[in-house]
């Protein structure tokens, strides 16, 4: 079954900066800066972030830019109203397409990310690192050599560091950037990513 | 306060998202570069045939061609004449090849005005004489075995000689590496039909000659100086079938075939071979339909799927069938219902069939 390619224009991307600056400000606002420090609980977030990954072979490299949504559940441990540590994990879906500029073929990756994230947040800061198993197929349209599917996996491990709007006492909402880095069946696979997520809150 | 975090924030996450959106760089397709590296890795395998002399057991032969092919390994379509002794020297017949590197194969050629070993391009485009010595190569060629230190085997009907990889003749006092051995192993220096090699370097040798000189022999791996040298030798299954070659498989168990005027004694064998006990035993049929092999003049093993290659040298075959082996019940299964290769011009008179890579 043929699946419609979504290409984003660097317009929509832009539009969507100015959508996290917006955002960004208005989770600031006297208004919904109620709660000082978190509070010892469980958390379930979901978000949309961009992606750009790196595979890369003994001479040469392939990368991909698109879209990585996800959904992720966690527990926050705070020491302190401050500080402490948390846990979480989650799945990443990657929707990413070969930013060759050759217009012989049309290449796209898809797949999934399960991980696993141990941080520590101090204020509003968080970051840390963890372990993700990464499934993803490549499909390619080629002017040369037609249809063809490569299915690469592996285990990578990956730092982020995020900062978090207290929006209300039940929700949070959390810029995230994301480095990925490991072996995938012998390529060198690297990603960067930024992600918003919207976090749930459930004191315990 | 406030302002002064989130500005450099949003400002940060401003730049990240662009810097994605407007990443350009000369990326490759991942598909291709896999495929790429995948071919650096295992590069396609080919098997390569030289029509030449060939031993069938004493059936009627073809006149070779006097080339070599390569042939493909999945449809046994032809892919390439490699080269065509014709044009190189008259009475030139390549009798033996093996893998040289990954670009060189070497070709043993019968010639009986000028024997010598050939240094082969895979692609055909070149030739160079990798050895020419009278005195190891005195007599009609039949098999040439590469040893792990780059070193050859080569029958020459007679004798075994052993060209060390620098290419000097090394031999057992003044004679051939194995030279009529007794005992046991006597009388095997008419027609060496198939050499071979076990896992400690024991040397396995078939000889063709009328019973009870129809035989599978093992000599040391130092080769033959004296009577304790003659490990084992092992009678053909029936006194009518000539051995005409043989190969250590994968299994471990010793592959032979038989060639012979009776038609019922054309048929492959398989042996246990044991190289610390010296014991070479439970001969089995492996495949003994004459319509399918007869006159089987060579034999080899593709190292990936283990399936087996016979070539039939009989005038009337002059063809390529291609088996399975199952190592527990001992028997070869057909592929297919025709053969690999069916007769045509390059697979008159095989005398040696090797799967090497491209």
């Amino acid at each position: 079954m043929r699946r419609k390619t979504i290409v984003l224009p660097k317009l929509l991307w832009n539009r969507l900066a100015l959508f996290v600056v917006a955002l960004s400000l208005f989770s600031h606002s006297p208004l919904h800066a109620q709660r000082q420090g978190r509070e010892f609980g469980v958390n379930f977030g979901f978000g949309l972030g961009g992606s750009y990954s790196v595979l890369k072979g003994s001479t040469d490299s392939s990368s991909f830019r698109g879209w990585s949504p996800g959904i992720e559940a966690g527990l926050d441990l705070p020491w302190s109203r401050k500080s402490g540590l948390f846990i979480s994990g989650g799945i990443r879906q990657v929707d990413l397409t070969n930013t060759s500029t050759k217009s012989n073929f049309v290449e796209r990756m898809e797949g999934s990310s399960k991980f696993a994230k141990l941080g520590l947040f101090v204020g509003q800061l968080g970051f840390g690192g963890g372990i993700s198993e990464d499934t993803f197929e490549i499909r390619q349209v080629s002017a040369i050599s037609g249809e063809s599917s490569k299915n690469i996996e592996g285990t990578t491990t990956l730092m982020f560091i995020n900062y978090n709007f207290e929006i209300d006492p039940q929700f949070r909402l959390t810029f995230e950037g994301l480095h990925q880095s490991g072996d995938l069946m012998g390529f060198g696979f690297t990603d960067i990513g930024a992600m918003m997520k919207f976090v749930m809150l459930f004191e315990l | 306060m406030l302002t002064r975090i989130l500005r450099p924030l949003t400002l940060s996450a401003y730049l990240l998202l662009g810097l994605l959106a407007g990443c350009s760089d000369q990326s490759e397709s991942f598909n291709d570069q896999l495929d790429r590296e995948l071919a650096e890795a295992n590069p396609k395998q080919f098997l390569y045939v030289a029509s030449g002399s060939c031993y069938a057991g004493g059936v009627a032969t073809s006149t070779g061609a006097f080339t070599v092919a390569a042939y493909d390994l999945e449809t046994g379509n032809l892919d390439r004449l490699v080269i065509d002794y014709n044009r190189i020297a008259p009475g030139d017949a390549p009798i033996a090849i093996q893998e040289f590197d990954a670009q060189n194969l070497l070709v043993l050629v019968e010639n009986a005005a000028g024997r010598r070993i050939d240094l082969v391009r895979k692609d055909g485009q070149s030739i160079s004489t990798y050895l020419v010595n009278a005195t190891a190569l005195s007599a009609a060629m039949r098999r040439m075995v590469r040893l792990p230190d780059s070193s050859l085997l080569i029958s020459k009907s007679t004798a075994i000689e052993k060209i060390s990889s620098a290419r000097s003749r090394v031999t057992q006092g003044a004679n051939p590496y194995v030279n009529a051995p007794a005992g046991a192993c006597a009388t095997t220096a008419t027609l060496i039909s198939g050499v071979t090699t076990l896992s400690n370097g024991k040397i396995v040798y078939t000889h063709a000659a009328a019973s009870p000189n129809n035989k599978i022999v093992m000599v040391s791996a130092t080769g033959y100086a004296a009577a304790p040298d003659c490990l084992t030798a092992v009678a053909a299954p029936v006194t009518t079938a000539l051995p005409t070659d043989l190969i250590r498989h994968s299994s471990g168990q010793l592959l032979v075939s038989y060639g012979s005027t009776t038609a019922t004694s054309n048929f492959l064998y398989a042996f246990d071979a044991n190289a610390t006990t010296n014991i070479i035993n439970n001969a089995s049929a492996a495949f003994n339909d004459n319509s399918i092999v007869n006159g089987p003049s060579a034999m080899t093993e593709d190292p990936l799927t283990g399936d087996i290659f016979v070539a039939n040298g009989n005038a009337a075959f002059n063809n390529i069938e291609r088996f399975s082996f199952n190592p527990n019940t001992r028997l070869l299964t057909r592929i297919g219902t025709q053969p690999f290769v069916s007769a045509q011009l390059y697979s008159r008179c095989i005398s040696d069939i090797k799967v090497i890579s491209e």
